[in-house]
């Protein structure tokens, strides 16, 4: 296939619109939050629009202290305004955001739909200490990891325990991610922390399940994002310069981390990363960034090998040499990743993709990678049980 | 000839001066299950049980709990605390395998109980050459001693009549033992009856599980050779459903290969008990061979003794409490655990 603009293999969809709330602990409603993002990315839309013209709305949302568990889309049709909009709402835990976003591309791709919006959301701050407890372990392996004892700090501590002990590692270089991130964060105004910390701060952090410490681990966010896709061929009817979507990969992989052979690495994301370069017709390096799935600091370093950004056991040493810092050789995540600008669940797969709408078409402002045509968003599920990876380009 | 052909002591790992003392997941029916899966053949199956009768404070467990752990439709009596005698006369001129269990769990108990504190006790009686017979184990004389009946075993078992039957924990020396947790009694004693935030695990799925979780049988592929672990029905390598062969795992000696240490508020909240017993506990990734990983909750054990690659052995013992009743799994504990090596 050929699509507009940037004459490429890929799919027929681009991005014309993003919007974004602030996350972290915030006083706004699941409501509202959605209704903030949305409007925030349908008027992003350069040449304004009809929003009866939508033809699907997809809701990406893993219900978060069982707020409205079912039926959930609905309230995005509602929020939005258009209370006939078909809407659905896509679950895959942490990847919710990542799989909506592929929904909604194959929507507008296949000629289902020429406009469709996509809009995550969650929130996490306003229950109880031990409802927020129990929902970070809704989405792992219940029979065997949870009634073991494990959230998905505790999984992510068993895998960092390993990785560190196969390459002889110590968790100096999780606390490299840890400062990337922070100092990305810094210059997002809507990153739930915008401080840097040092590597001695991010060491000394209390451990949580060791050996990931406090700072190890992405914090619990409130916020929501919201894109708008359309078919290529309509695309630049609502914009001159819209993303293009390259390239697409999602794969799953057993739920339980215990059934899996390599506990290096997720076979979801490797496989996911294979389709969408395939289809892409591109390899990483064409990547001018990479937005990848930190929830925890070993989760990036995993990311980045799995990815093929770097070589097997390299991403510590990568990560320490500054490569991936938003000046380096590839940037990871400018806009602070799940690490520093916030994990709210379902709305990060849709803001991996409000960040590459803002830099390939350079209106990240402080944290912009100059020169930037291509990226790739990368969404983990839970602990690589499903992962989505999807390819940009500037039109 | 028929007699005692098995003779096994479980003793907790804490003590509390000269007592042993269960740790807080621990309970009558672990502690029973230690005790008898030390005597069972696990690769024979006659071998198990065909009665057990129930002795001291195990007269309280379920018998339902012993049977999905036994595997078999062994028929559980329980006999009162005082019928020590009775049951061991009962056990020795029965036919085939029959079992006394006794337990004692001070905490459980409305009297004081004496040393040596908590444990549990296995006594297997069969036919076989090695068989003492009734007359001359001694049984017959710890039922009138007065003490307590694991009291009275352990006495006897120190100087045993024939050392080859009476295996476990019987000489283990008390200054080994681990000082208790700092709140021992607190925190995981009954069951809470309404635990609603917990992961779910529906009572029919949980004894459905039993087999698995309990006593890590396996599904052996007769096409391919694939263990599948837990069993669900259709192998894993090959995807043939018809031709798998219920394989026990060995449940001691695997390796760790993953190994994280939950501080408090990493925990999910049905295991907020156990981190205000013990403040914080350990999960590892065990290689039990034959392909098989299994994910396990640490028991009796300081972060040290449970790193990548350290052995650990594995404890039938309480999870976390669930529609009123306890979850019940393995846990790992180090393989030189004060427990002694099986």
């Amino acid at each position: 296939m050929t699509i507009g603009g940037a004459g490429v293999v890929g799919y027929r969809a681009a991005v014309v619109g993003a919007g974004h709330t602030r996350f972290g602990v915030l006083p706004q409603g699941p409501r509202q939050l959605l209704r903030e993002a949305t409007d925030a990315a349908l008027a992003s839309v350069d040449r304004g629009f009809d929003r009866s013209r939508l033809g699907r709305g997809y809701l990406a949302s893993l219900g978060f202290g069982g707020w409205q568990i079912g039926n959930s889309s609905a309230l995005l049709a509602e929020e939005i305004g258009v209370p006939q909009l078909a809407t659905v709402r896509v679950e895959n835990a942490c990847a919710s955001g990542g799989f909506a976003v592929q929904e909604a591309i194959r929507e507008v791709a296949s000629g289902g739909s020429d406009l469709v919006v996509v809009a995550g959301v969650e929130k996490m701050t306003d229950v109880s200490n031990a409802r927020r407890r129990y929902w970070l372990g809704v989405s792992g392996d219940t029979e065997w990891e949870r009634q073991a004892g494990l959230t998905f700090a505790g999984v992510y501590g068993l895998l960092a325990s390993r990785y560190l002990a196969h390459y002889g590692l110590g968790r100096e270089v999780l606390a490299e991610v840890a400062v990337k991130a922070h100092a990305n964060g810094a210059r997002n105004p809507n990153a739930h922390f915008q401080k840097p910390v040092s590597k001695e701060q991010a060491l000394a952090s209390p451990i949580v399940a060791d050996p990931l410490g406090l700072y190890d681990c992405c914090p619990v966010s409130d916020g929501a994002a919201a894109v708008v896709l359309a078919s290529a061929e309509s695309a630049r009817r609502w914009t001159d310069t819209p993303v293009y979507v390259e390239g697409v990969g999602a794969a799953s992989d057993r739920l339980a981390v215990q059934e899996r052979p390599d506990l290096l690495g997720f076979a979801a994301s490797r496989r996911a990363a294979e389709l969408a370069f395939r289809s892409a017709g591109r390899q990483p390096a064409d990547l001018s960034f990479a937005e990848v799935h930190d929830c925890f600091t070993i989760a990036e370093l995993l990311a980045l090998e799995d990815l093929g950004l770097c070589g097997r056991g390299e991403a510590g040493p990568w990560t320490a040499s500054g490569a991936t810092g938003r000046t380096g050789r590839l940037p990871v995540n400018p806009d602070g990743g799940l690490k520093a600008k916030g994990h709210p669940i379902g709305a990060t797969g849709v803001s991996q993709v409000y960040e590459i709408f803002q830099q390939l078409r350079g209106t990240a402002d402080a944290r912009q990678v100059p020169g930037a045509e291509r990226a790739l968003a990368h969404n983990v599920g839970g602990a690589g049980a499903t992962a989505a990876v999807t390819i940009f380009a500037r039109g | 000839m028929r007699g005692l052909t098995r003779a096994t002591a479980y003793l907790p790992s804490f003590a509390d001066g000269l007592r042993r003392r269960a740790a807080p997941d621990e309970d009558a029916f672990t502690m029973v299950a230690t005790a008898i899966e030390r005597a069972l053949d696990r690769s024979v199956a006659d071998a198990r049980p065909q009665t057990v009768h129930l002795v001291g404070d195990a007269g309280a467990l379920d018998p339902s709990l012993l049977a999905s752990l036994l595997g078999s439709p062994a028929e559980i009596v329980p006999a009162a605390s005082g019928a020590f005698a009775d049951a061991v006369r009962a056990a020795a001129s029965a036919e085939g395998a029959a079992w006394v269990a006794v337990v004692q769990r001070a905490d459980e108990r409305s009297d004081a109980s004496p040393a040596p504190g908590d444990g549990a006790v296995a006594l297997r009686f069969d036919d076989g050459p090695e068989a003492i017979p009734l007359a001359e184990s001694g049984l017959l004389r710890a039922g009138t001693t007065g003490a307590s009946p694991l009291a009275a075993l352990f006495e006897l078992g120190r100087a045993p009549p024939r050392p080859g039957v009476w295996v476990g924990d019987w000489a283990s020396d008390p200054t080994r033992a681990r000082p208790v947790p700092r709140s021992p009694r607190r925190g995981l004693g009954p069951a809470p009856a309404n635990v609603s935030e917990g992961a779910l695990v529906p009572g029919p799925r949980d004894e459905e599980a039993r087999a698995a979780r309990w006593r890590f049988l396996a599904d052996r592929c007769g096409a391919c050779g694939v263990v599948t672990f837990p069993p669900r029905g259709r192998c894993r390598g090959c995807g043939h459903d018809d031709r798998l062969a219920p394989t026990p795992l060995p449940l001691d000696g695997g390796e760790v290969v993953a190994s994280t240490w939950i501080g408090p508020g990493g925990q999910p909240t049905e295991f907020d008990p156990v981190v205000e017993v013990s403040g914080s506990y350990g999960v590892v990734l065990v290689d039990v061979g034959s392909g098989v990983r299994v994910t396990l909750s640490v028991a009796d054990a300081a972060p040290e003794e449970v790193r990548v690659g350290a052995r650990v052995n594995t404890r039938l013992r309480r999870l976390y409490p669930m529609e009123g009743r306890w979850r019940y799994g393995r846990k790992a504990v180090p393989a030189d655990g004060s427990g002694g090596p099986r």
